[in-house]
């Protein structure tokens, strides 16, 4: 260890260290100050996150699942069956361990499916028992089962005439917090009153009219003047994952996780700027390289071009 | 304090005084001014979000805005002062948070062990831009570390998700108890005091080592001096923080606490350019370390937002307030906090896994009791030597 006492000159610190921590420091601000107004804008209207944040936090402190893969279905599943046989049972929450009915949805290759709720799973036969009868058949090997997550995301709507069970249209008041199906996003709506509640899935609309078409019979009936009501609802079947800010930067929890990308990635500017004033300006090419291995690990990472599985 | 022949301070000395002496002007520079922004704008954030709460709606099944209000400013308020025990004792805040939140929560570990990173690595990114500037931070020394603990780090998340994946149901109750073991015998290297060199003596510089030209100068308030030195065994320094990574990357908690004493044992780093170097290697290599998380979804923006923001605005605020403040007293609070969290990790993971039945609260109580005993006798002086030293 060696001191050397000043006289009349303080040690220079390098300009790169002074660039390289200029970048983090500022843009670390930014991240923070976006991050503490982005949920503001969240609140002032919940429903337009891209997930509603009463379902969020409250599935966040029962211990939901963020890395949830679809597993496959083993066993041809006849309409009216309660049980399905699935690859992994193990990897669904288990109804008896966390403070909710875990919820699924099943799909075959051809798009069709139906929303069910998981009341019991076991992992020796890799089961689970639904609360109750499947409404379609699914085949196996070409079925998928993912746990989903459903939000009630609309405001309420209400019925203009009574509907019967099996009847598979519904003539509504207003259609103005309906939005229409189109590929890859279906839209699924939740009818419920004092005593039923049902998830169903819209194949069209016919806005003239104010007709919802299902793609499936209803399996209660509902009165238009007893208090039932129609929701739309978001159904959440896979992980938003990092990058869903990108489509979603005018809502609240997209800007927000603009913020936290931001955050976690200010190592990368600073990183790069470090490789080039090293390389270029000191010449110094193997703290240039050096920097430039973190920069391109926090590429990859960003990227997601090492799997995690 | 060091003086001139003519029984002057040095120039140089005294124009950095004046430079860093506090006035009412300096309320409108760098860093006071953003520090001020961030204030106001959390002000009108929760503030905004409160007034939005009252009288709103709750979906049958959903948490109720002012809850959502309460716990997110609740986490703010812990965050915030997690950072600056953190920056006092100059630990990762994720040694604190997240052991927290798995004994005491039940919210998924990914998603505790993801906000864990961003809780570990928010104040070190906030404090790289002052100790860089300072010179007490060293790019070289930085980089060097980096290209161990950045690789192991991400090894250590994507690990993390693997294990989720391989143990299942039990898997949660073995994180658990594999945290307890850590976070016990991080407990125990703090009462012990952890072996620590203020100025280690490098006799000899590898060629290696030598090939990194790392030591930078700097000034030292404290002393007076510019201070200079050498450090040593780089290969072994970034092997080290390759473990160190790999671990914070695994537990999502940081590791302040094992960097520190890595830098300075290993590589001979003085003891206080090991520590502000070590928040701005865990800021870097948790930039890497949290990417698994977040592309899989186990960022929770509402959730992790004021957490974030927490770290940024205490971490500086604690940095530069708090920066004279004895460290023994915040040791001794660490110490309790490892203990109990320990205590609750160990439990709750054997209660999980069905070996032991529900721990009565009076038990928790007791222990709970105890041990904030003990850390009431460190504090006024009058526990055993061992804990003193």
């Amino acid at each position: 260890m060696e001191n050397t006492i000043a006289k009349n000159t303080m040690p220079k610190v390098p300009g790169v260290q002074i660039v390289f921590g200029d970048i983090i420091y500022w843009l670390t601000v930014v991240a923070c100050i976006i991050v503490c107004v982005a949920p503001l804008i969240g609140f002032i209207s919940m429903d337009s996150n891209v997930v509603n944040p009463h379902y969020l936090m409250q599935d966040v402190f029962n211990g939901m699942k963020p890395d949830f893969e679809a597993q496959d279905l083993k066993a041809d599943a006849s309409p009216g069956a309660t049980v399905l046989v699935v690859k992994d049972a193990g990897k669904f929450d288990n109804p008896e361990k966390v403070d909710r009915e875990p919820q699924i949805r099943i799909m075959d290759d051809a798009g069709s499916g139906e929303l069910a709720t998981i009341i019991a799973l076991n992992k020796s036969n890799d089961t689970l028992t639904l609360d109750k009868g499947l409404i379609n058949s699914y085949k196996a090997g070409h079925t998928e089962v993912a746990e989903v997550t459903v939000w009630n995301s609309h405001g309420e709507q209400m019925l203009a005439a009574d509907a019967k069970a099996g009847q598979d249209t519904l003539a509504m008041a207003s259609l103005a917090r309906v939005d229409d199906p189109s590929e890859g996003q279906p839209v699924a709506i939740m009818l419920q009153d004092d005593t039923n509640r049902e998830i169903a899935s819209i194949k069209s609309i016919d806005r003239g009219n104010k007709i919802i078409h299902l793609t499936a019979g209803l399996t209660n009936a509902y009165s238009a003047g007893a208090g039932a009501n129609i929701t739309q609802v978001t159904v959440v079947d896979e992980v938003k994952g990092g990058h869903f800010w990108k489509d979603n930067l005018t809502k609240g929890d997209g800007l927000t996780q603009l913020g936290v990308v931001l955050g976690c990635s200010v190592g990368l500017p600073a990183m790069l700027a470090a490789a080039a004033i090293y390389w270029w300006k000191e010449k110094v090419r193997i703290h240039a390289l050096m920097a430039m291995w973190v920069a391109v690990l926090i590429i990859v990472s960003v990227l997601g071009l090492l799997a995690t599985e | 304090m060091e003086v001139t022949e003519t029984g002057r301070l040095p120039e140089a000395v005294l124009s950095e005084k004046k430079r860093t002496d506090f006035t009412w002007r300096t309320l409108f520079k760098s860093p006071w001014l953003e520090l001020m922004v961030m204030i106001g704008f959390v002000v009108i954030g929760y503030a905004g979000m409160t007034l939005v709460s009252i009288g709103s709606d709750t979906p049958e099944g959903g948490m109720s805005a002012m809850s959502i209000v309460a716990l997110l400013f609740g986490f703010f308020l812990l965050s915030f002062l997690i950072a600056v025990i953190a920056v006092i004792a100059g630990i990762g805040g994720g040694l604190i948070y997240t052991p927290i939140m798995l004994a005491f929560t039940n919210v998924n570990s990914l998603i505790i062990r993801a906000t864990g990173l961003i809780v570990a690595m928010f104040s070190g990114l906030i404090s790289t831009g002052p100790f860089m500037r300072s010179g007490l931070g060293n790019l070289k020394l930085t980089l060097v570390a980096c290209t161990g603990y950045g690789l192991g780090a991400f090894s250590g998340a994507s690990l993390a998700f693997i294990a989720a994946d391989m143990m299942g149901d039990s898997g949660e109750a073995v994180i658990r108890l594999m945290l307890g073991g850590l976070v016990l015998g991080v407990g125990i290297y703090l009462l012990t005091g952890g072996k620590k060199l203020e100025w280690p003596e490098v006799k000899k510089v590898d060629r290696f080592t030598r090939f990194f030209n790392i030591p930078l100068p700097y000034y030292e308030p404290s002393m007076g001096k510019v201070m200079d030195y050498k450090v040593k065994k780089a290969w072994g320094g970034m092997l080290v923080m390759f473990g160190v990574g790999l671990i914070s990357g695994f537990f999502g908690m940081g590791a302040g606490w094992a960097t520190v004493p890595a830098l300075n044992l290993v590589m001979g780093v003085p003891i206080k350019v090991a520590a502000a170097c070590s928040g701005v290697i865990l800021g870097m290599g948790d930039c890497i370390g949290v990417w698994p998380y977040i592309l899989a979804g186990a960022i929770i923006p509402l959730f992790v937002a004021p957490w974030l923001a927490g770290q940024v605005i205490g971490g500086l605020l604690g940095a530069h307030l708090l920066v004279n403040m004895k460290s023994g007293f915040i040791r001794y609070i660490l110490i309790g906090i490892s203990l109990f969290t320990a205590f609750s990790l160990f439990t709750r993971g054997l209660t999980d896994l069905d070996v032991i039945g529900d721990i009565p609260f009076a038990i928790t109580g007791v222990v709970f009791l105890l041990i904030m005993a003990g850390v009431i006798l460190s504090v006024s002086g009058k526990f055993p030597k061992l804990i003193r030293r």
